[in-house]
């Protein structure tokens, strides 16, 4: 029982694939900067190491790998560099990678150094703390009684271009907002 | 061009860092080559490639720093440049085994 469900576990997850079943070249897509405990923790493939100078710039640790969905990627990390390159077939959609990758992966996106021009790479989801903000200032539109937030990163950007570029009535109320911390000092 | 701006390849500089194989430095310099065999441990039809990185060569890193007339691959990592069997200028040693490039050499630097 446990073995089938360890199974069921390890077939929703990234697995090492055999050396033979990617037959054609597979093309740079995306490097980013891993240190060797995350490449093993995010990546648990089993790598090769790669010494031979004609085949390699520096010792390299190698993989090849296929995502949950099935996608094929090659894993190349540099010792020195700490530079982990991800290669995948043309036939691969660079940008459906990505998703795929990022969503077995999530804490590569911080690390991400370069992707190739053509794989796009998925908009971040909102957090719990921006979704009620966007909220909340939805229903201030229609209901002003409702007090305003603390200074949010959304609300202020949406401030600064709104400043930036045209002076509205709405700019009014962002500044008596700063004169509540002063009354209560 | 002044001859001080002239540059002794059309690409470069590039460099390779040799300190895990110190005898590469004096193999590059003496045959004014560097060659490049497939990344290897897979079967996943990759090709034989040289591999560098650009730049000059650090301050301090055992290595060689080379211009080249070899223009790199198009769909490389920036950084660092490949060149790959099939491309212009890119000598086939072995095929889909081993390539080679011409250098010129700007810079060595030994293991002390």
């Amino acid at each position: 029982m446990l073995s089938l469900l360890s199974g069921a576990i390890r077939s929703n997850a990234m697995q090492a694939a055999r050396p033979n079943e990617l037959r054609t070249n597979a093309f740079p897509v995306v490097t980013a900067r891993v240190s060797k405990s995350e490449l093993s923790k995010w990546f648990p493939v089993q790598f090769e190491d790669i010494t031979d100078p004609e085949a390699t710039p520096e010792p390299s640790k190698g993989a090849l790998a296929k995502l949950a969905n099935g996608l094929y990627f090659v894993l190349y990390w540099g010792e020195m560099s700490k530079q982990l390159t991800l290669r995948i077939p043309r036939s691969t959609d660079a940008s459906d990678f990505l998703v795929a990758l990022l969503r077995e992966v999530p804490s590569l996106r911080s690390r991400i150094l370069w992707h190739r021009a053509d794989a796009e790479l998925p908009a971040k989801s909102p957090s719990v703390r921006s979704s009620f903000v966007s909220l909340k200032d939805r229903a201030r539109s229609f209901l002003p009684f409702i007090p305003a937030s603390g200074p949010q990163p959304a609300q202020k950007s949406s401030r600064g271009a709104a400043g930036s570029k045209r002076s509205s009535p709405r700019s009014n109320r962002p500044s008596s907002r700063p004169k509540a911390p002063a009354r209560k000092r | 061009m002044s001859a001080s701006r002239r540059r002794p390849g059309r690409f470069g500089p590039f460099h390779r860092k040799s300190a895990w194989w110190p005898s590469e430095v004096e193999k590059i310099c003496s045959s004014g080559e560097i060659r490049g065999k497939r990344r290897g441990n897979f079967f996943a039809g990759l090709v034989p490639a040289v591999k560098a990185y650009d730049g000059e060569l650090p301050d301090g890193i055992v290595g060689v720093e080379f211009f080249t007339d070899v223009e790199p691959d198009s769909d490389g990592v920036p950084g660092s440049p490949e060149w790959s069997e099939g491309r212009p200028g890119v000598r086939v040693l072995e095929r889909n085994e081993l390539v080679a490039i011409d250098v010129i050499v700007i810079k060595r630097r030994d293991p002390e």
